[in-house]
């Protein structure tokens, strides 16, 4: 602290070396030169002298306690402020806000630390939210992250089963069809057979009035037969007549050859008739034998016939049984293919609903697969989101754990 | 000469037809024809008449008629060839031979035995 001027310093000089007011001269050129522990000495004074000199001594020792006072405060703000700067620096540095502290003995410091410490215990209040949020966000970011990842796999394996799904079906759309082309064809062949079997019912009704047409025929031709027969027998009559005349008139050539030859040459015209007449009869008796043969073989083609006709009377009925119980069992497939062919017809309609419901199904499969793609991709992108937003919140609390509140 | 030729279990025979009276039809199911043996078929008989003025039948086959056949176209038999006496001959009728026989010493010869 500079008490005087050097202009002022030079009267005391003076008056030093004058003698009277040496002590308080010497003791005011101490302090001048800065040494406040310097007093006057009151032994070699008196009068007004004394009491400047006392008066003077007073006034350094307050001097000194005063800049020892201020030294000493200077100190503590000092400290203080170094404190303050440490504080300041371990934030800057290190993140640390519980090492500032506001308490101060500088009045004028107090209000600025006091300003720093409410902006550190909004930093402090900051950091402790900050902190607690960056806690629960990385925890609610690795929830997240869970809950996109299992979502992810969810919608992975819902899309992996949608397409397998959508490939069975796919599958069934092409079985659908298949099973519609292949109920219609047997609807088609269903069909078919019902008029194959109706005209086969037809046929057997033609073939039962066709028995019945061989069996009146067949009594017909046993009648004609019978009829052959007895006129067969009738000439087999009238030829054995022939033959027996024939017979007794070859007797009665060869006797009147006899009687020509014993005439001698009167009986020769006589016996030149009876030898004609011997042919002739010969020439009949050679065709009765002849129709004899053919008699015998008329006989037997009749007898064949007639059995034959037999036979064939009684194949004719049962041909009409065998008919009869064709026509009840072609009755029965008629009504069981009617059944089979309605059922056919049923399956059909039925399979081709079925084909068209199961096409729209594979069409909307495709939808919901399509859908499941974009979703599983959104998933994928969630996960993504998760998985930065997980690491920028560990980040966060890793970063928010640099400041330490308390 | 007039031959009448008539047939026995399948031969040929020959005979005068002045022997002969007639023809006559048999009943059926006589099978006999004395020394000319078995007949097959025939329903026909010879009547004749032998030399005591009887009259006598021989079954035969088939009778063929009367033929009128020269003389020396007839042919006897040498002796020792007909040991029972009644063929008197043959006569060949192209390639068949045809024995001629007398009826009425057939009669009797076979009555003889």
């Amino acid at each position: 602290m500079a008490l005087e001027s050097q202009d002022e310093k030079a009267p005391l000089r003076a008056r030093k070396r004058g003698g009277s007011l040496g002590p308080i001269a010497q003791a005011l050129q101490a302090a001048l030169g800065g040494d406040l522990s310097a007093r006057v000495a009151q032994g070699k004074l008196s009068g007004e002298a004394a009491e400047i000199g006392a008066l003077l001594n007073q006034l350094l020792e307050r001097l000194g306690r005063r800049i020892a006072e201020d030294e000493r405060r200077k100190q503590v703000s000092t400290g203080e402020i170094e404190q303050a700067i440490e504080g300041l620096g371990a934030l800057v540095r290190e993140g640390d806000l519980s090492r500032w502290s506001n308490g101060t003995q500088d009045s004028q410091l107090g209000p600025l630390l006091e300003g720093f410490g409410k902006v550190i215990e909004t930093l402090r209040t900051f950091v402790r939210e900050i902190n607690g949020a960056a806690l629960r966000l990385s925890s609610s970011a690795n929830e997240v992250l869970a809950a996109s990842t299992q979502h992810e796999a969810s919608s992975t394996e819902q899309a992996a089963a949608i397409h397998e799904t959508t490939a069975t079906m796919e599958e069934l759309k092409h079985a659908s069809a298949q099973i519609a082309e292949n109920a219609g064809s047997v609807a088609r062949v269903a069909e078919e057979t019902l008029g194959a079997a109706r005209s086969g019912r037809g046929a057997i009704g033609e073939f039962i009035q066709a028995m019945q047409q061989i069996r009146n025929d067949g009594v017909a031709v046993a009648d004609s037969i019978t009829k052959l027969s007895k006129r067969v027998e009738r000439i087999g009559t009238v030829v054995e007549v022939i033959d027996e005349i024939a017979d007794r008139s070859d007797l009665l050539a060869l006797n009147a050859a006899l009687e020509g030859s014993r005439a001698g040459e009167a009986g020769k015209g006589f016996s030149i008739v009876a030898a004609e007449m011997r042919r002739l009869a010969e020439n009949v008796l050679d065709s009765t034998k002849e129709i004899k043969n053919l008699i015998t073989e008329i006989r037997e083609a009749t007898a064949a016939a007639a059995g034959a006709a037999e036979a064939s009377k009684l194949a004719t009925q049962s041909g009409e049984k065998l008919g009869a119980v064709a026509a009840q069992a072609v009755e029965g497939i008629l009504a069981g293919v009617q059944e089979t062919s309605d059922a056919a017809r049923v399956i059909n309609l039925a399979t081709q609903q079925q084909r068209t419901a199961t096409e729209q199904v594979v069409a909307s499969m495709g939808e919901i697969e399509d859908v499941t793609r974009q979703t599983t991709h959104a998933s994928k992108q969630a996960t993504g989101a998760a998985t930065e937003l997980t690491q920028l919140a560990s980040r966060l609390a890793e970063l928010i754990r640099r400041f330490k509140a308390d | 000469m007039e031959i009448l030729l008539f047939e026995v279990g399948g031969s040929r025979y020959g005979a005068d037809a002045a022997q002969v009276l007639r023809v006559d039809q048999l009943p059926s199911g006589i099978r006999s024809s004395a020394g000319l043996g078995p007949t097959r078929a025939g329903d026909r008989a010879l009547v004749f008449q032998t030399s005591n003025g009887a009259t006598n039948e021989l079954q035969v086959d088939l009778v063929h008629g009367v033929r009128t056949i020269p003389v020396a176209q007839l042919r006897q038999l040498p002796p020792g060839l007909s040991p029972q006496g009644f063929a008197i001959g043959v006569w060949l009728d192209g390639n068949a031979p045809v024995l001629l026989v007398d009826l009425p010493q057939m009669v009797k010869q076979i009555g003889g035995q």
